[in-house]
């Protein structure tokens, strides 16, 4: 699973790069890092996508004269990968036979032998949770699987009673 | 690569003999100067650098395709092979920096 905590953290600096908080120095060593976190093989196109913008940062800085304007298109590519990768991981279902969660847990799927199926969606916040359509379409494949195992476990629990 | 390439030494800023020239600091590595932003890059990956070894750097930059631009009036050069660029400057005898995975797409 991608360091969620790291690309937030990118999407800010870039952010803040944006913005003219920061130099692009401290912006290429925040991209190199995040680059360096990700160990996972499945993750390796995004690594190798946050090391290139690295580098074309770095020559933008030693042969452009306009440095920030030249750079604006690296930072719109980098904050929209992230939000895609951040949105991709957010979106993962996992669980085991009886209890699913998306959304780090913001959105919980559950079955009771006894008394039925739940959802629970509400975000830490406590506010209702924000679906990306890819999200929304996983929450429906996830229901769709629970209700099976729900029909399952209900024509099992009817047997033994 | 050629032997004499082979023979560049891959080390710490701290380890290179060092030249000033404008009141700039240079490590001397082979027939080449290089800043200190293009020393710690080339530094292997396990110890934060691009991995990417002197005697590869002067094969880029004697044999890759070479453009020009000009920068704050001087002219600095982008040597290219594969997704490898090096820029230098004073016609080539000051590496300036070193990218392996620049890509080439904005040069």
């Amino acid at each position: 699973m991608i360091c969620q905590n790291a690309l937030k953290n990118l999407l800010t600096v870039c952010e803040r790069y944006r913005n003219r908080e920061i130099e692009i120095e401290e912006l290429k060593t925040s991209v190199w890092e995040t680059a360096r976190m990700i160990t996972d093989v499945q993750e390796q196109g995004l690594r190798n996508f946050l090391r290139q913008a690295e580098g074309e940062l770095d020559m933008i800085q030693f042969t452009c004269e306009n440095i920030f304007e030249e750079s604006l298109e690296i930072i719109s590519g980098l904050t929209e990968k992230i939000a895609s990768a951040i949105e991709d991981d957010s979106a993962t279902v996992t669980g085991n036979e009886r209890e699913m969660s998306m959304n780090n847990g913001d959105i919980r799927i559950w079955i009771e032998p006894d008394t039925g199926f739940f959802i629970r969606a509400t975000a830490e916040s406590g506010d209702p949770v924000r679906l990306s359509g890819e999200g929304a379409r996983k929450l429906a494949e996830a229901l769709a699987i629970m209700a099976d195992r729900a029909d399952e476990i209900g024509n099992v629990h009817q047997a033994a009673v | 690569m050629n032997n004499e390439n082979d023979r560049l030494p891959w080390k710490k800023w701290e380890d290179y003999e060092k030249e000033i020239i404008s009141d700039r600091e240079y490590a001397r590595i082979g027939n080449r100067l290089y800043t200190r932003h293009a020393v710690e890059r080339s530094y292997p990956a396990s110890i934060g650098g691009r991995s990417i070894a002197p005697a590869f750097i002067e094969e880029v930059v004697r044999t890759g395709t070479v453009r020009k631009v000009v920068v704050g009036r001087i002219e600095r050069k982008i040597h290219t092979s594969g997704t490898v660029q090096i820029v230098t400057e004073d016609d080539g005898n000051i590496v300036v920096t070193v990218n392996p995975f620049s890509g080439g797409k904005k040069q």
